[in-house]
């Protein structure tokens, strides 16, 4: 019965500090469009005019002082590239993966009661886009 | 004594779960208005959607950052910035760098310390905020890959053409 408050109460204490997330890919082999130009000298997108499939992803990070900077930037910039394998076909050259917006949040809640100690830490990072064929 | 420590520890463990309500804020980057194309990996398009990578086909001439903070009210709902500025620093710099592109873009995101003030942060009409840092290379393509991936680019230019034609039909010509 102690124990259950007891560990709640360790979470919000230990939730001190600010924690980043990274939206950003490391393994896609292939451009990863953001925004409305897609190639260099700004041709339009015609050639891949069917949408074929639209996707979001977003990854969150709250509490938990134990995890490093590091380690949060790896694992948002891990779950990223995750879910665009998912959705981008290997190397096909047929399709354009466009982002269409990149949005995040943070925000901060804290106690009334020690609100240097016990507050906590919201971030998270989002990506909507899709996926374009010829 | 046992029921009063456990009601405390009841009463803290409550007030720090049921802290929802806390300054912040949050933002979109749609990036119109960008007049050169970023990519959020290692490769671009050129103009006739060939595929050019960094190392090969374009070459890093700067990097690009640009630290922008974004406000909100009513606990992040009401947005109080947009991304005009981080849409105006990228086209300033790839122009200054004489680039033709961003690759590597990445948007990194964080609390500012402004959403650390203590009970006041739990009023509506405070002001909350995130931090964000975009980041990227700005890269330019190799004279190479244009010549190689322009349409026209292979093509004879009309004095060359002339000489190779009157050259065919010289008699002294074998």
């Amino acid at each position: 019965m102690k124990k259950i408050p007891a560990i709640i109460l360790l979470l919000g204490i230990t939730a001190c500090g600010t924690y980043p997330v990274t939206v950003a890919t490391s393994n896609i082999t292939k451009p990863v469009i953001v925004g409305n130009v897609p190639t260099i000298n700004g041709k339009p997108q015609q050639e891949f005019s069917n949408k074929e499939q639209e996707f979001s992803l977003s990854a969150e990070f709250s509490f938990g002082s134990l995890m490093n900077h590091r380690f949060i930037k790896r694992e948002a910039t891990n779950k990223f590239d995750v879910g665009l394998l998912r959705v981008a076909n290997g190397d096909d050259e047929s399709e354009l993966i466009v982002i269409d917006s990149i949005s995040f949040f943070g925000k901060k809640s804290e106690s009334l009661i020690l609100p240097f100690l016990l507050n906590s830490d919201y971030t998270i990072g989002h990506l909507n886009g899709a996926v374009y064929r010829k | 004594m046992t029921n009063n420590y456990v009601k405390i520890l009841l009463l803290l463990s409550g007030l720090t779960v049921l802290t929802g309500c806390g300054a912040g804020a949050w933002a979109r980057l749609d990036f119109d208005g960008v007049k050169y194309p970023l990519s959020m990996s290692a490769f671009l398009y050129d103009r006739d959607y060939k595929v050019v990578v960094k190392g090969k086909e374009l070459d890093v001439v700067a990097q690009f950052r640009c630290n922008k903070r974004f406000w909100g009210l009513f606990y992040s709902l009401i947005p109080l910035s947009n991304d005009k500025e981080i849409v105006a620093a990228i086209n300033r710099e790839v122009d200054k760098a004489g680039g033709d592109g961003i690759i590597n873009l990445s948007v990194t995101a964080s609390n500012c310390k402004f959403n650390s003030f203590p009970v006041i942060s739990f009023a509506p009409f405070m002001p909350g905020c995130v931090d964000s840092v975009v980041m990227g290379e700005i890269v330019k393509l190799k004279e190479k890959a244009i010549v190689s991936t322009s349409p026209t680019a292979n093509y004879l230019p009309k004095e060359r053409i002339g000489k190779a034609l009157s050259a065919l039909t010289s008699p002294d010509e074998g």
